[in-house]
């Protein structure tokens, strides 16, 4: 199969890459390894978006992007059981619904012409040669292909594109990454009686627990999170000190294990406290959510500086202004860095092409950005807007684009 | 002004109190370059749940007591002030605990 651009990584940034890419006149093919769209949207069931609008602490919702970014997150809004943005903090965020999530994205890809999205898709080897990638071959339950490709976009969160080319990748010793959370869901929660005072009281009982041996460690690294459904409550455990990597197994499918562990845990726990004394646990996301891995190695690296200085590039392609937000070891909840109030910085170019291979451009939690900047940079609405910054450069690579 | 409290080193007055509440939230909390002044709304601020246990374990730490689940209600938590009053009230003679 010969395609003009291939998107390994269906999430925020690969949906966006390939739609745009499409949309520009390119053959293109979407790979992605769930049944659905969305990524850590909605295999991670983050809930929100962020990094859309502008950090202010007044006024209304700006969004920092038009383009795909604003035309997905207003066609979002309009679903059933989404809304509008809500203020965080010094910012908005849009929530929204996983399943609405991984629908829309359904809708953009399959209204798109010219390409094909596989589903329950692995990439398993890539051949390349003299700094090019030529063919991707990708496995199904069903058949193995090899995508001919004139142009790459790696999307998929761990820079498997990269790493299978054997182009250069970096990876943060693991007590160094940003902890991973897991989401899930608790069913016939009072939640009338789980108002701002009661959930800290929990947070402290959970702590105390952790504290005297009842609960595993890591236990207490708990956001309870809103839902709109009356008696639900959307919780995420963030799952701290998983550092020891028994030999030949996968950092994921240890904190997968741990992680259904922990919240079990938790989850008989807070029976104990009156507004759960009912609950039950209905569901965790279909996977953790991942913060940071393996980066690819670009032709710049967006630092720290950058992002907290609000730097512009002559190569800017996508706005963005989220707080450096690090979930770390050693520390309750995350800490934030703001920029100043209503500033921006650009993500260059230079941050989505490979250094090593000519027809490798990246978006999303993979792109080319030091541990700091990418705890700014990996949230949704960024990388939504740095993938369609990623599929109008692979459909300019690979001569299709007929617009300016 | 609030009333004073009896007696007692460190911080006494509620301004002072309130004053080494922002401190603690703005060095602990809040982002460089983004303090909170005591009467600001700390949730607006950006202060979640998590962000409120670390300086109710502040408190806990410098006063001596936890303040109990029934008294963390929106008018003893908005604000560094309002934390400041809720610990004088606390501290009072009068009051049945003593830190």
């Amino acid at each position: 199969m010969n395609y003009d651009v291939v998107v390994v990584g269906g999430g925020a940034a690969g949906l966006a890459a390939a739609v745009t890419a499409a949309d520009r006149g390119a053959r293109t093919a979407l790979v992605e390894r769930h049944g659905f769209l969305g990524g850590m949207a909605t295999a991670g069931m983050v809930g929100t978006i962020c990094g859309h609008y502008r950090t202010s602490a007044s006024g209304p919702p700006e969004p920092l992007n038009e383009g795909f970014a604003e035309t997905f997150a207003r066609r979002l809004m309009t679903a059933p059981g989404c809304g509008t943005p809500i203020r965080r903090g010094r910012t908005y965020v849009l929530p929204y619904t996983p399943f609405a999530f991984a629908c829309l994205a359904d809708d953009l890809a399959s209204s798109a012409p010219h390409l094909d999205v596989y589903l329950h898709a692995y990439l398993v080897r890539v051949e390349a040669r003299d700094r090019h990638i030529e063919t991707l071959c990708v496995a199904t339950s069903e058949q193995s292909l090899e995508l001919r490709a004139r142009t790459v976009v790696d999307t998929s969160g761990d820079a498997v594109v990269a790493w299978h080319a054997g182009a250069a990748t970096e990876t943060a010793p693991r007590a160094e990454q940003q902890l991973p959370s897991l989401v899930f869901v608790l069913q016939d929660v009072d939640s009338e009686a789980l108002g701002a005072g009661a959930r800290v009281a929990v947070l402290r009982a959970l702590m105390t627990a952790e504290q005297e041996g009842l609960l595993p460690k890591g236990a207490s690294n708990l956001t309870l999170g809103p839902s709109r459904q009356p008696g639900e409550v959307i919780c995420k455990l963030t799952l701290s000190g998983i550092t020891e990597e028994p030999a030949g197994r996968d950092f994921l499918t240890t904190a997968e294990q741990e992680g259904r562990k922990r919240v079990r845990a938790v989850t008989e726990f807070l029976r104990t406290r009156a507004p759960f004394a009912r609950a039950f646990l209905s569901h965790t996301a279909p996977q953790i959510g991942v913060r940071e891995s393996r980066r690819v190695i670009g032709r710049y690296r967006l630092t720290r500086e950058d992002v907290l200085t609000g730097r512009k590039f002559e190569d800017g392609v996508a706005r963005a202004g989220w707080p450096i937000e690090l979930w770390e070891n050693g520390r309750l909840g995350a800490s934030y860095e703001y920029l100043d109030d209503g500033e921006t910085y650009d993500i260059p170019l230079r941050c989505l092409q490979a250094r090593e291979v000519d027809n490798l451009f990246v978006a999303g939690r993979c792109m080319s950005a030091s541990h700091e900047a990418l705890g700014s940079a990996r949230v949704i609405g960024t990388c939504l807007a740095m993938g369609e910054a990623a599929g109008i450069a692979a459909a300019r690579h690979a001569g299709n684009d007929s617009r300016p | 002004m609030p009333t004073r409290t009896a007696q007692g080193p460190g911080f006494s007055q509620p301004d002072e109190i309130a004053d080494a509440l922002t401190t603690f939230i703005n060095t602990s909390i809040m982002a460089r370059g983004h303090p909170v002044d005591p009467d600001e709304d700390l949730e607006a601020a950006g202060v979640d749940s998590m962000a409120l246990l670390k300086i109710l374990l502040f408190i806990e730490a410098e006063f001596g007591f936890w303040m109990p689940d029934e008294d963390l209600v929106e008018e003893n938590t908005a604000s560094a002030r309002a934390l400041a009053s809720y610990i004088c009230q606390r501290r009072k003679p009068s009051s049945a605990e003593t830190g």
